[in-house]
């Protein structure tokens, strides 16, 4: 199964072992710290469930912390599994898993729960609460999925990939399109509540909602671990993948599935995470040398989740009292590793 | 020309000083049917001068025949912001005018870009002098409603971006905003329109809020009216700070939600913080120093509030808001005192005319906030803004 020259090459089992004992230590620190102290031995009986001094001390670990880094495992993990898959696909380094407008479909959902019902007033829809999670959820998932479908519609029907791209480009256009008339017609105070909802949060995950969450994402990362083959043969091009008995089209269609179930749900629980997408599988090309889906997926899962957890624990390093907006912090790591991709281009001629 | 020139000779100027004197003498005895002969000078008179005492946004100059009223920047209060010239209306300009936007005074019209500026003009009883206004819907007054929809109120869209084709057959003489950063007037400026900024909302205490009833009355030398209304809430306002100033029991009090994951909360300076000091409640960030807000999240503002007597809430919201609703929005808003226990204060302003009236009736907020914080201080009155958050719908 060596289709690349580099996976001729032993395993990346060392990097796998390093990245998979970083991530407890990582997940302990985003549990440690935040913007307000708590000592160590009372975080550890926190963690234990005994009694802590402060009963505040103990909400603030086990319902406010610990769901914080598991949404940050969760949201890093299937982003990058989306963002490789994206990559693998369209034979793009730049593509990530909003390129197919999924996550700007989420948008539209929202701005539409939060701007257009909450500024027109639709009685109906207010009475269920439209400024509650669980409507901005619902309406990101709608959004989300109206999209997905539609880009599962156009997959069916063109068979040219980059063709497909722009096609989600454009409904991405479209999209904040609309977002920006609604943003134009509505009052500063809904304006700043979405723009806030668009700076992403990992911090707005509960416990009852992690009972959706995790499933979710679990399915989708499941169904990538399926696609590991086929993804390996994409890279030799679609025509040597067709030669050799793939379903090209039904491949493609499991692919943009499986992203789009990822990013919507992730889109939906905390707003569009920028850059973790895109960023992760080219980190994880460089540190393993090797373009075998077979380590590159479990590669990006881990190493998604242990920057997304180092972004949420840089978000609330202790001495600020406010964290840091999740996206502000994924761009500053995001942007030179694109940068330095670019800088590599033979390198990456290469990987991809 | 004639007119102009007889007015131009020294005399005129005598008699123009002279006049008001005779004018005040008139209307005492106006009752008799013959003083109904045509009082030619009237506009120059300053009826009574008003001079702010909490604001700390504007101030006023009174000259011989006009007043120079001056705005500070409200984000930078070294600067200034705008500095209008006041000249009655019809008479000549004086020569050697200070620098400023030149406005003939009494205002035969003003556009509102901002429902909140409307309460000032009602205050004042110049609604009729309102020839146009930014969107019906955000507007709670029922006479301006009625008066968009009859047609002779016109609108001018969005106050960020005002249809200029619209306010140019509006035309109002001054166009009222509330100030900017950008250069998003700059357009209507070049056209020709004068603008005046009400920096009320940068005001920091409610009562500093409520009297910039007097910049606008400099507008229609209302300044008599201005500070009658001024002083009678301000007094009103004091003696219910009076009530509370004694009290040992302060409750504890915070306030406010988070917008994403951030929470905004007010300074210990600010209107807000002024307000829960004056209705006796120990508010938890008084320490603080700004006058702004400060962005917190959830985890800071969980720590110190846990066990706060009461919270206070303010949104807009159509419909009944209650407990149930304020935990769909974030599960752990459950996990305070002042929610366990029923004790969150609430006002809702999309049914409340907070924004409208509330900045005019400092007074009435602050006696809702005793009765709930201090209900044996004032226990006849009847809240009109803040209530007890609703348990049920």
């Amino acid at each position: 199964m060596n289709h690349s020259p580099t996976s001729i090459l032993p395993g990346p089992y060392i990097q796998i072992i390093l990245i998979a004992a970083a991530i407890p230590i990582m997940f302990l620190l985003n549990i440690a710290f935040g913007s307000v102290d708590i000592p160590f031995s009372e975080i550890t009986k926190a963690l234990a469930g005994m009694d802590v001094e402060e009963s505040a001390w103990s909400m603030i670990i086990m319902k406010s912390r610990l769901p914080q880094a598991f949404t940050a495992c969760l949201a890093g993990s299937g982003l990058a599994v989306g963002g490789l898959m994206m990559q693998t696909l369209f034979r793009n380094p730049l593509a990530g898993p909003s390129i197919l407008g999924i996550s700007s479909g989420a948008s539209l959902g929202v701005a539409f729960i939060m701007m257009f019902v909450g500024g027109i007033q639709v009685q109906a829809i207010q009475d269920v609460g439209a400024f509650s999670n669980l409507a901005t959820i619902l309406a990101a998932i709608i959004g989300a999925v109206a999209t997905l479908f539609l880009i599962l519609f156009f997959a069916r029907k063109i068979k040219n990939n980059a063709m497909l791209l722009i096609i989600g480009i454009m409904i991405g256009y479209v999209t904040s399109a609309l977002v920006d008339i609604l943003k134009y017609y509505s009052t500063s105070e809904y304006v700043h509540s979405y723009a806030m909802w668009g700076l992403g949060s990992f911090s707005n995950v509960a416990w009852p909602q992690l009972e959706i969450f995790i499933p979710v994402v679990l399915l989708g990362l499941a169904l990538s671990f399926l696609l590991m083959k086929p993804l390996n043969i994409l890279l030799l091009g679609e025509n040597y993948a067709a030669n050799l008995g793939i379903n090209v089209a039904r491949v493609r269609f499991y692919i943009i599935l499986a992203t789009g179930l990822l990013t919507a749900v992730i889109t939906a629980f905390c707003g569009p995470i920028v850059f973790l997408g895109l960023a992760v599988p080219h980190i994880t090309k460089m540190l393993f040398r090797t373009s075998n889906h077979k380590y590159l997926i479990p590669g990006v899962i881990l190493i998604g989740i242990l920057l997304a957890l180092v972004c949420n624990f840089i978000a609330r390093l202790p001495g600020f009292d406010s964290a840091l907006p999740i996206n502000v912090v994924t761009s500053i790591f995001g942007a030179p590793i694109v940068i330095s991709v670019i800088l590599k281009q033979r390198k990456l001629q290469l990987s991809i | 020309m004639n007119k102009k020139n007889y007015l131009k000779h020294p005399l005129s100027l005598l008699i123009l000083l002279l006049l008001p004197l005779a004018c005040t003498k008139n209307n005492s005895g106006g009752k008799s049917p013959t003083s109904k002969k045509p009082l030619p000078n009237k506009e120059t008179e300053f009826y009574k001068e008003a001079y702010p005492s909490h604001a700390k946004l504007f101030s006023a100059e009174y000259k011989k025949d006009y007043k120079i009223i001056t705005v500070k920047n409200s984000f930078d209060t070294t600067q200034i912001e705008e500095r209008y010239i006041l000249l009655p209306k019809g008479k000549p300009e004086p020569k050697n005018l200070p620098r400023g936007i030149k406005v003939n005074i009494p205002l035969e019209s003003i556009g509102v870009a901002y429902a909140t500026h409307i309460g000032y003009l009602e205050k004042l009883g110049l609604l009729k002098n309102i020839s146009g206004v930014s969107q019906k819907k955000y507007i709670k007054n029922e006479k301006i409603r009625q008066l968009v929809d009859k047609g002779s109120i016109k609108t001018f869209g969005p106050s960020h971006s005002i249809n200029l084709e619209k306010l140019l057959s509006i035309n109002p003489q001054l166009l009222l905003v509330a100030p900017f950063k950008d250069n998003r007037y700059n357009r209507v400026k070049e056209v020709g329109i004068k603008i005046a900024v009400n920096a009320s909302y940068m005001e920091t205490s409610p009562l500093a809020r409520a009297e910039w009833i007097k910049f606008i009355s400099y507008f229609y030398n209302k300044e008599k009216e201005a500070n009658r209304i001024f002083d009678s809430l301000a007094q009103q306002y004091n003696r219910l700070k009076q009530l509370t100033g004694q009290r040992e029991d302060t409750p504890t009090i915070f306030s406010g939600k988070k917008i994403g994951q951030i929470w905004y909360v007010p300074g210990g300076e600010s209107y807000m913080a002024k307000f829960f000091k004056h209705a006796g409640a120990n508010y938890l960030w008084s320490e603080n120093q700004k006058s702004g807000s400060l962005p917190l999240d959830f985890e800071s503002v969980f720590y110190k509030a846990q066990k706060a007597d009461f919270w206070c809430i303010k949104e807009n919201y159509q419909g009944r808001y209650t407990y149930e609703d304020l935990r769909s929005e974030f599960i752990h808003y459950s996990e305070f005192e002042a929610f366990k226990d029923n004790r969150i204060l609430f006002c809702n302003t999309h049914t409340k005319p907070y924004f409208e009236k509330g900045v005019l009736e400092p007074q009435v907020i602050l006696a809702d906030l005793i009765h709930i914080l201090h209900p044996e201080l004032l226990p006849d009155h009847k809240n009109k803004y803040y209530e007890y958050l609703k348990t049920q719908k």
